[in-house]
């Protein structure tokens, strides 16, 4: 297209050569040779830029590496530095001479070194590197969608901008095992088993005494207590304690709720951090590890297990959750809209363009047969029809006897006649043209550029098109997964109109609690369970939960729950303001103290169910549960 | 559970910028710059030859010496205005002059083709000289360093794209030089072709010279016919090189604007059926009709209560 630029000199070479064309040139042949010149220059320049664009904008190929450590990785890690290497070639038989590339950043990334964009000149093979580096500070995802490459001439005449789509994802994964997730080297207790080992209170074939009992017969020679024998006088065999490894399963929430928050900041994303250190923890003691991740209405079981393989399994899972986003929630169509287009005109340049996207004038005019002016035009059709009475045509020739001038009362007859006919074509007329006036216009525009590409993506047909540019409710649907896939937030009111959050779902509670029960059948003896749960607003559903804690503590397992406190409410108790006291205050104090009372309420009711509970934002999080994974290990026994 | 240690991660290597010097300082713009002011010396010596030797004319070239130094987007088009002006009257001066001399339409010096040239040059090198100084495209801009400002880089150094390729002046030079020629040509066959539209065909050698109305029906007629066949070749060709997803957006557009208007009946239908199925059944609106009888008949009896009241004092008074 011709930039601002271009368009000037366009315009002054055509009026000198218009100029000179038709009337200068009788004086002087210098304007109208000049004038045809400098068109012919524009044109020119034109020529090659199309030529160019085709041939190489085009054809240009983006391929893009993680590199960490001098190493090409297929996954960041958290806290640690990675460069994003880019490159962009040149494949076709053009040549660029001038190239912007601007490479898209993931959301919420930014750049620690280097720069995101260079100018480049590309020949025939040629390559261009954008190199930046970036240091993620949580876990989840890294979604580049691709490169946008601002092409011009080089008198900046004429310029095109191409988007090299190449969605690549990269799992950020949670920071490998810290100073809170080593080896503890504090003793604790006395007799901590071998890492890997539990002492299980039951008679086994560990190292540790049990018990002392009578000779039975059967009983090996070697089990023979020879002292306590020689003290009482009477045979007496030890009863060893059963060794069997330590299980650990982590429940982790990553339902809707979870998600929600600042990118980097969400509860899943703490729960991710927190489960990765046990997870790391506790395979470093050689303790079997398992994960469930559990969504609203589905769960993903991983079996306990200790291999180094399992553990990187385990942490590519609880990073698949944490990069999730909440599911969009129902918004306006043009709310969405307004949201998708520009992200779709950044990332589908190519497939807004009028050429592949069309915007007829029929689309923007409004038939007056949808509408209820309809009853109208159909009446006035019917109109005529009235002189078929007598009485009606007695009215109106007395009528035109009354108003018109003598012997001219046909006129008023043909009026008459004529009037129906021009008010059906002037009801026609400004209903129709409504269509083109704003905003209902720039609507029907962005509708059906979007309604378009969403088919085209889904390989849809032009039913579907029209499907979305009359349904509110699918195109929404629509839109907010593109939206989603391309991790777009659509702003939207969390909160119902009661104040209860939008995301609130109680069944999310049931699947957790037949996560545990699942786990519970599966389980062989003691084991450490550990709830990562988002329990705001739900404090009054416990119910599910209460049960699968209580029947875990029934087992002698231990349970441990940690819920998450919102970073934005304070912990200490809520305090009335004294003096004037602003609405907004009120609402959010209000809020605030729901929020206190919901977390008192859920400690308590798990706390008597038997579990213990934990606030999630305490420092130690992880060393608590590692020391309770300590005392599962220990039995509970000190020496 | 010990994992791979990751070896202290290298700073990425910085790709070598072609020209690291400042904006608008290094060669390329330099060498734009002397041959703006050469092109610029070349116009104003064939304005003094055909003023005859009137100093007056040199005044012609201060706006496009001004246009190469500092960036003011008027000062070419008042350039332009100005060479137009002075190539009719090129002693400057048409107060109380009477209208040039119509010139033979075959009438062509080496020096005006010279001239034109030269205006083509400055013009490459003008727009070079803009994007190479300031910026080619917005998201380009360079911004001036302000002293003291954390977010003004301290020495703006040169974009990379700021790199002239050895072969850019000759391909530009003749260019331009071609384009002179052709429009030299071309002017001279409008002048020898004169077009009647009720003939055939509508076309015939004029040696003694054309109208206006004639040479701009030509030049018309041809850009309009060269943009057509230029279009369609080009919309051929960009519709074969079109790649697979946007050739099938395409396909699917075009389906949907030959089909969309039975589309549309039928998204109506459905949005009718639905609402049909959502809608709920009429109720006679008892509530409604009482309380609006209540209402009438409570306007009724406080008008009988009136009346009667007002008969009261009437027949008292």
């Amino acid at each position: 297209m011709l930039t601002a630029r271009g368009w000037w000199f366009l315009a002054l070479s055509a009026a000198v050569l218009v100029a000179g064309v038709l009337e200068l040139g009788r004086y002087t042949p210098v304007v109208p040779v000049l004038g045809l010149m400098l068109t012919g220059w524009v044109l020119s320049e034109w020529f090659l830029f199309a030529y160019r664009t085709h041939h190489a904008a085009d054809r240009l190929r983006l391929d893009r590496v993680l590199v960490q450590g001098g190493r090409v990785v297929p996954a960041a890690w958290v806290g640690v530095p990675v460069t994003v290497r880019a490159t962009v070639t040149n494949t076709g038989t053009g040549r660029l001479p001038f190239a912007l590339l601007i490479d898209r950043l993931p959301a919420d990334a930014v750049p620690t070194a280097g720069a995101t964009s260079r100018e480049a000149s590309l020949e025939p093979g040629d390559s261009a590197r954008v190199e930046y580096t970036l240091r993620p500070d949580a876990p989840g995802e890294l979604r580049f969608e691709g490169l946008t490459v601002h092409v011009a001439d080089l008198a900046g005449l004429f310029y095109r901008r191409v988007f090299l789509r190449v969605p690549a994802e990269y799992l950020v994964l949670p920071p490998l095992a810290q100073h809170d997730a080593r080896r503890r080297t504090v003793k604790r207790f006395n007799a901590l088993p071998p890492p890997g080992i539990h002492r299980l209170r039951k008679p086994g074939s560990g190292d540790e005494l049990l018990d002392l009992r009578d000779y039975a017969p059967g009983d090996p020679p070697k089990m023979i207590a020879w002292k306590a024998s020689a003290r009482r006088g009477t045979l007496i065999t030890r009863v060893i304690e059963s060794d069997v490894p330590v299980r650990c399963v982590v429940f982790v929430d990553a339902s809707d709720a979870a998600r929600l928050g600042p990118p980097g900041r969400s509860a899943v994303v703490r729960f991710a951090g927190v489960a990765a250190a046990v997870v790391q923890a506790a395979a470093g003691n050689r303790d079997l590890v398992g994960l469930t991740v559990v969504t609203d209405a589905a769960m993903q079981v991983t079996p306990p297990a200790r291999t180094k393989v399992h553990v990187l399994k385990l942490l590519h899972a609880l990073t698949a959750a944490a990069a999730g986003l909440p599911a969009p929630l129902e918004a306006d169509a043009e709310v969405t809209a307004r949201h998708a287009l520009p992200l779709a005109q950044e990332l589908y340049p190519d497939r807004l363009d009028e050429a592949v996207n069309s915007l007829p004038f029929g689309l923007f005019w409004m038939p007056v047969t949808d509408s209820r002016w309809f009853v109208v035009i159909v009446a006035l059709l019917l109109a005529p029809l009235l002189f078929l009475n007598k009485n009606v045509l007695e009215f109106a020739a007395e009528v035109a006897r009354t108003f018109a001038y003598p012997g001219k009362s046909w006129m008023v007859f043909a009026g008459l006649a004529v009037a129906p006919a021009v008010l059906i074509g002037s009801i026609w007329v400004l209903h129709g043209v409504r269509g083109f006036l704003k905003p209902r216009m720039g609507r029907t525009a962005r509708r059906k550029q979007l309604a378009t590409l969403f088919a085209a993506l889904d390989r849809a047909g032009p039913a579907t098109v029209e499907r979305y540019l009359h349904d509110d409710a699918e195109f929404t649907r629509r839109a907010g997964d593109f939206l989603h896939a391309h991790r777009v937030r659509l702003p939207a009111d969390l909160y119902a109109a009661d104040g209860t959050s939008r995301y609130r779902n109680p069944a999310r509670l049931v699947t957790l609690a037949n996560a545990v029960t699942k786990t519970l059948s599966h389980a062989r003896d003691n084991e450490l369970y550990v709830v990562l749960v988002d329990l705001t607003d739900l404090a009054a559903d416990l119910e599910p939960l209460l049960k699968a804690v209580r029947a875990a503590r029934a087992r002698h397992h231990t349970v441990l729950v940690l819920l998450p406190w919102p970073a934005d409410v304070p912990w200490a108790d809520w305090t009335p303001a004294r003096g004037k006291v602003k609405l907004a205050a009120l609402v959010r104090e209000v809020l605030d103290a729901r929020t206190r009372q919901n977390f008192d309420l859920a400690r308590r009711l798990l706390t008597k169910a038997g579990a213990t509970v934990l606030r999630l934002d305490a420092a130690d999080s992880v060393r608590l549960v590692l020391a309770r994974l300590d005392q599962v290990r220990a039995a509970g026994v000190r020496r | 559970m010990t994992f791979p240690k990751l070896e202290p991660v290298q700073p990425a290597r910085p790709a070598k910028p072609p020209a690291a010097v400042p904006v608008g300082v290094g060669e390329g713009p330099r060498d734009y710059l002397f041959i703006g002011v050469a092109a610029v010396l070349v116009i104003g010596l064939v304005l003094l030859a055909r003023s005859g030797g009137n100093p007056f004319v040199l005044m012609a070239v201060v706006p496009a010496l001004a246009a190469l130094l500092v960036r003011a987007t008027i000062l070419p088009g008042a350039f332009v205005v100005v060479l137009v002006y002075l190539a009719i009257y090129p002693a400057g001066r048409p107060v109380g002059l009477p209208l040039p001399a119509i010139v033979s339409q075959a009438h062509f010096r080496i020096v005006d083709l010279v001239f034109v040239a030269a205006v083509g040059i400055y013009f490459v090198a003008y727009f070079r000289l803009t994007s190479l100084k300031y910026r080619i495209l917005a998201a380009t801009a360079t911004l001036p360093a302000v002293a003291g400002s954390p977010d003004s880089p301290a020495a703006p150094v040169a974009r990379q794209g700021a790199a002239v390729a050895g072969d850019e002046y000759a391909r530009a030079f003749a260019q331009v030089l071609g384009l002179t020629f052709a429009a030299a040509l071309a002017w001279q066959v409008t002048n020898v072709v004169a077009v009647e539209p009720l003939r055939v065909p509508p076309f015939r050698l004029e040696v003694t010279g054309n109208d206006g109305t004639s040479r701009f029906l030509i030049v018309a007629g041809a850009l309009a016919f060269g943009a057509l066949v230029f279009g369609s070749l080009v919309g051929y060709w960009s519709a074969s090189k079109m790649r697979p997803a946007v050739a099938r957006q395409f396909l699917l557009d075009l389906g949907w604007a030959e089909s969309r208007r039975e589309l549309n009946r039928r998204e109506k239908w459905r949005a009718w059926g639905r609402g049909q199925l959502t809608r709920e059944p009429f109720r006679v609106p008892f509530r409604a009709i009482l309380r609006i009888l209540a209402f009438c008949g409570m306007v009724l009896l406080a008008m009988f209560v009136g009346g009667v009241l007002l008969q009261q004092v009437v027949k008292r008074v």
